[in-house]
């Protein structure tokens, strides 16, 4: 069984913003919201590096830990999906996140939260495939499609990858022989550190 | 007499506040899990008329082969051919 991952390499992306610019457009995501981000350190110096940031999709999720009206469920390909028409927008799932990923549109006059918003792995969420309502709701359903997330093959250099953990691995592994440094992957030991846990 | 009522009423009242704002939340589905709709795996219907790859729909090991091998075209060593020597 395949488990889905996202790898994203510090040596190779260039803050284009590609990634970013695909999943909003791919989904259609309302304005502010962001389900996927560039994070840059150390900007303007020597050593700067830029990751592109969203949900991990964590074995042991955090955000599928605190909900407390637990819309949170994992697919058999380890990827995290929650149900929108159960989420109160309550934002337990934000502060849980080790990687700010939810997202919450600001609704009304006051600001109050919406329900919450999240990278799916371009997997959708808990309506038919490939239907309209789980468009409007969830984004497009790739992986229903045969094809991975589009921030990934969008990527110009490839810097992030997403598929089986296993062969995303081999690819990173390969890359780190020839070049021989920038073995770290970020968020890898916050994201899949911990396994997953009985009926998670 | 009335007074330390009172105080002794109004202590107990925060008491029952505070110990209910620190007592764990409810589980919304009794301990189960998941509270949702269930959802279709992904493998199953095929996605529509974007599908790409000509895996069959519902045939899990063909949709899993066919995200493998797209997985793999990531690595652009493999769309050069060969896998540049380590230093």
């Amino acid at each position: 069984m395949a488990r889905m991952k996202f790898l994203c390499d510090a040596e190779r992306c260039i803050e284009c913003n590609g990634c970013v610019t695909a999943c909003k457009n791919e989904h259609e995501v309302a304005w502010g919201i962001n389900r996927r981000r560039v994070v840059t350190i150390n900007d303007g110096e020597p050593g700067e590096r830029s990751i592109s940031v969203a949900c991990m999709h964590c074995s042991d999720a955090p955000c599928q830990a605190v909900c407390p009206v637990n819309c949170f469920y994992k697919t058999d390909e380890g990827v995290v999906l929650h149900d929108k028409d159960l989420c109160i927008g309550c934002g337990y799932c934000f502060y849980a996140c080790p990687f700010g990923a939810p997202q919450f549109p600001q609704e009304g006059a006051f600001g109050q939260r919406g329900k919450m918003d999240k990278c799916t792995f371009c997997a959708g969420g808990p309506e038919e495939d490939a239907s309209q309502a789980e468009f409007d709701k969830y984004g497009r359903n790739r992986l229903a499609e045969g094809k991975l997330p589009l921030c990934a093959e969008m990527c110009s250099t490839k810097a992030l990858l997403a598929g089986d953990g296993d062969v995303v691995s081999d690819i990173f592994r390969n890359r780190v022989v020839v070049r021989g440094k920038g073995a770290e992957v970020w968020g890898w030991s916050s994201a899949y550190g911990q396994p997953a846990k009985e009926g998670a | 007499m009335a007074l330390r009522g009172k105080l002794i009423l109004s202590g107990a009242l925060a008491g029952l506040i505070l110990a209910s704002g620190c007592s764990p939340l409810e589980d919304a589905n009794e301990g189960k899990g998941y509270a949702g709709k269930p959802d279709t795996p992904e493998f199953q219907t095929g996605g529509g008329q974007y599908t790409a790859g000509g895996f069959q729909a519902g045939d899990k090991t063909s949709w899993e082969e066919n995200l493998k091998v797209r997985a793999k075209d990531q690595n652009e060593y493999n769309r050069t051919g060969s896998a540049p020597k380590a230093n």
